[in-house]
Parts: structure tokens; sequence; C-alpha cells
């Protein structure tokens, strides 16, 4: 269970969040879409612990983040914080580099081998397992980073912006299913932040939509349909709730004629 | 050096013959010491106090006895520690990566696994320090090896007392630099000067208590000199011995510890500046 309580941020004089408050049960998907620029990342980033907010705080299964090193260090080992910029050891290989994020967490060593071979399996790396992580093409590190968000088995997941970084059709597919197959057990809860509608869609229990700092929806994309008057994938829905506009735009753009 | 001083210090006095062993002796506990220390044993630091105390009483013939005792003690001490050999201490890899500023694991892997940052248990590591050099410089200014150690001072107490506060002061700003260093590489504050000028809260009690120790280590060493000279009257020698304590303890000791305030601290974690690679390929 993750609650987000009356979180005000700012970067420098500009506020990014604006008294958010949220409630995740746990086992719950829940994805964070809106305009770049909205706070998706930064709210993001205080529920995973990199930033601290300006006013109000994160409750992750009872515990406050931050408020003392116990809770602080109980709550980092049931979560998992992937950010969209990663950064990687460069002259570590993926085979020597995710077994050594799994022992950050106390994962038992021969499950995290095995492990680590079923990842570089699942995201095509087999090739480039000895290789330093310097010599991968960005979709190659993102796969890696993937790999040790994944391998760190927390049952709380925080990512921003997964599905981008290069990574290849069958990447995305790949990563899609796991966390699909993540999604269906009732103890992994999910936060992701995603620009990407249609990668959302049959993942996430529910979408917030962030707009001006304020998460100004959170529901089901059946909820959100009856909230927009619009029946439809939920690129339709999305446009209707984020920027209605925007058809008009287009329009407009083309002189008039719709393309 | 040291056994150069006390061999010199040695054939100046005219003294007992047990006194050139007593100082082969003393260059093998120094080493010793070194060696506890860099193993992470407090042993390190119990030697280096036990060694102030040989210095304290040379050249009498009682240092003998004294080197004895702590050779036979620091030989049992070789022992316990090679009993544990390897030290639980951090590669070399790590320890460098760390002081270049880049996780070895990666960021944020590192930075915000359960397994990071640690309060030390040696809670009162800064005033063993700051005690050991206090008492390493009364003992050689007021101790058998006076002459050789300020050779040229014709008397120690007649340094100028005014540059003391500043020479302690320097000293405390130097600590306070490497303390910020410590808690601040890697996490900047939250809530930036724009924002708190934005915000009207200029004090940000979550972050601004790294501060506390730092401010408190210039001040101090600066004003903590200048009393105990002036209105207390205190020897030089226990002034700058007492400011040594005095300075460690606060930026050493001092709450709240690194560990704690990078677990709780309104700070950010922010991203290497450089080294690693990011996800990107133009990183």
């Amino acid at each position: 269970m993750i609650d987000v309580v009356n979180v005000t941020h700012h970067y420098g004089v500009r506020p990014v969040l604006r008294d958010v408050s949220l409630h995740i049960d746990r086992g719950e998907v829940v994805a964070l879409m809106g305009p770049n620029g909205m706070g998706k990342s930064t709210l993001l980033g205080i529920m995973a612990g990199i930033l601290a907010p300006y006013r109000g705080h994160v409750e992750i299964h009872g515990r406050r983040r931050r408020r003392t090193p116990e809770e602080e260090l109980a709550i980092r080992q049931e979560v998992v914080y992937l950010p969209a910029e990663a950064w990687l050891p460069k002259g570590r290989t993926p085979r020597e580099w995710l077994p050594a994020v799994g022992r950050l967490w106390g994962i038992d060593d021969e499950r995290l081998f095995e492990h680590t071979e079923r990842l570089l399996n699942l995201f095509d790396l087999e090739k480039e397992a000895d290789s330093p992580i310097e010599s991968l093409s960005g979709g190659q590190r993102k796969k890696v980073a993937l790999g040790a968000a994944l391998i760190v088995e927390a049952p709380v997941m925080f990512l921003d912006e997964p599905f981008s970084g290069g990574l290849d059709p069958s990447g995305i597919a790949a990563l899609r299913k796991v966390l699909q197959s993540l999604a269906a057990r009732d103890d992994i809860t999910i936060v992701m932040a995603t620009p990407v509608p249609e990668l959302v869609e049959g993942l996430a229990d529910r979408i917030a939509i962030i707009l001006d700092g304020r998460v100004t929806v959170c529901d089901t994309l059946d909820g959100l349909r009856r909230i927009a008057g619009v029946e439809g994938p939920l690129e339709m829905v999305y446009e209707r709730l984020v920027s209605p506009e925007s058809s008009r735009k287009i329009e407009s753009y083309f002189g008039g004629k719709q393309p | 050096m040291w056994i150069g001083l006390l061999t010199l210090a040695t054939a100046l006095h005219g003294g007992s013959p047990a006194l050139s062993p007593s100082a082969a002796a003393f260059g093998y506990l120094l080493a010793s010491a070194g060696t506890f220390g860099a193993m992470g044993r407090s042993s390190g630091i119990l030697l280096f106090y036990l060694l102030g105390a040989l210095v304290w009483v040379w050249p009498d013939p009682r240092v003998f006895v004294g080197a004895v005792i702590l050779v036979a003690y620091a030989a049992v001490e070789h022992r316990r520690a090679l009993a544990k050999f390897p030290p639980a201490t951090r590669s070399i890899d790590s320890l460098v990566m760390a002081a270049a500023g880049r996780p070895a694991m990666g960021w944020p892997f590192e930075v915000l696994s359960p397994t990071g940052p640690r309060a030390p248990k040696r809670r009162l590591r800064g005033l063993a320090i700051g005690g050991l050099i206090g008492g390493w410089i009364y003992a050689g200014a007021n101790g058998g090896i006076a002459d050789i150690m300020f050779k040229g001072v014709e008397d120690f107490e007649l340094l100028p007392s005014h540059s003391v506060p500043v020479a302690m002061g320097v000293i405390g700003l130097i600590l306070a630099v490497q303390r910020l260093g410590r808690f601040c590489a890697g996490y900047p504050w939250s809530l930036g000067l724009l924002g708190r000028y934005g915000t009207g809260r200029w004090i940000d009690a979550s972050y601004d208590v790294v501060f506390v120790a730092p401010f408190v280590s210039v001040v101090g060493g600066t004003a903590l000199p200048w009393v105990l000279r002036e209105p207390l009257n205190f020897s030089l020698s226990a002034t700058i011995a007492l400011t040594f304590v005095f300075l460690f303890w606060v930026s050493e000791d001092w709450g709240p510890t690194s560990a704690d305030w990078h677990l709780t601290g309104g700070h950010r974690i922010a991203p290497p500046m450089a080294g690693g690679v990011g996800v990107s390929v133009k990183a």
C-alpha cells in the first residue's frame, strides 16, 4: 500500500507538484500519465525516495519515507526505482553487474545467478553478457537497467518511462509481458510513468493523469471513459481528458484540412 | 622520523642504554598502530595513545618497561588481527568509485539499496582522534622530547598567542569543509536558494541541520583558543590540545551521523556528474 499525502514540491520558485494525494493498494499497477513537465517523474522520484518533498510525505506499507533510518531501510528493502536515465558502471559486464545489484538487496547468490541467466535470455543479451556495459547500445543498456530493477525482486517497483530509451520492439514486448505477469500477482505493486497510452492499456489497473502538478483523475480505464464521455482506446480517452484542443491544433497546422 | 628523534634525544641526554632499544620498539609500535588503524581495529587508536605516554615519560628509563609491555600487546593484537584477515572493509575499487562520486553499483541502485549507508558504531571516534592529536601535542610540548620537537623555539609558551585562534580557525574550517563534502557530495538540497526565496521558507531544518557542526567547528576553532588563553589562562600547549579535542569531537561525533542524514535528510539524491554510462548512448 502506498500513500502519497498532500505532497507539494518546488523546483526553484516553480511549483511542480501541488498538494498531491494518492492511494495505491498493494498489488495494483498504476500508470502516471500527462504532458511533459507536469510532474510525473517528480512524483515518482518522491515516492521512490530520491527527492524529499517540500511539504507532505509518502508512506509505503505503513512506514513513512525518511522519518527514521530504520523505517527508511525497511522501505528500501521492499522498493526498487528505475529512473528514465539510470547510470551503469561502464567497466562491468551485464553478467557481473546484475548479480551485484541483487546482492545489495540481500538476494541469495544461487538464485541471483539463475535469475541473471533468465534475464539475459529474456532480453536477448546472451551474446553481450560478458562485454563491458560501455560497449552496449543505448537500447541494450536500457535492457540491462531493466534487468537490474527486476533482479532485486522488490514487491514495489517505481519505473520511470520503462518502455523508452531505445528499446527494440521485442524488448518492449518482453517487458510488457513481464510486467503483465507481475501485475497478475497480488503482492507486486507497480507505479510507472509513461507517455505512451498504447503500452498502458491492458497493463495498468488505474491511470493517474497529472496536469499542472495536480492529479486531476485516477481511475480505471472504464472510469476514465465515463469521465471523458468517450468510448474507445485509452489514446482517445487521454486525448479528450488532457488535450481536447489537439485535434483542432493538428487541423490548424495543416491549414484547415484534416491530414 | 620518530625513531630518529628519539635516538637523538637519547644521545643528547646521555641516557641509559635501554633507550635505544626503546626507540626501535617505538618505530615498530608506530607501524603496528598504523596497521591496526588501517584494518579498522580500535587497538590502533589505543596504541597511538599509549605511544603518547611513552613520549611523555621519555627519556626516563621506565620507558623501556612501557615499550616491552606495548610490544607484547602489539604481538598479541597482530595475532588477533591476522585471525580476522582480510578485514571487512570495502574493496579498493568501491572506495575509488566512491571517492570520485560514482556509485560503484550504478545509480540509483546503490544509493537506494537497503544495504546503503550505515551508521558507524564508533560513536566517540572524533573525541578519540582529537584526544590523540591533542595528547601528542601536549606530551610533545611538555614531555622529554620537547627540546627536539620544538628545536629553535626557545620556549613553546612564547609562541605568539594571537596567531593560535587564526590557525585553529583554519583547521576548524578544513574539518568543516571535509565534513560538508562527506555529507553533501551527491546529496544537494531539495529546496535551493531560489526555492527558499520563492516559498519564503528560508530555513529548511531537515536539510540545514547539516550546517550546524561545520559552523560550530569554524566559530569554535577560532573562539575557544581565545577563551582558554585569555580569561582562563591555560598554557598554549593545553589550549591547542583542547581545541583539537573540541574540533574533532564536533566534526566527527556531532549528529546527525552521515548515514542517518543520508537516509532521512531533506535532500535530493543526485545522479553522478561524470563516470559510468547513462542508459542513452549519448551519455
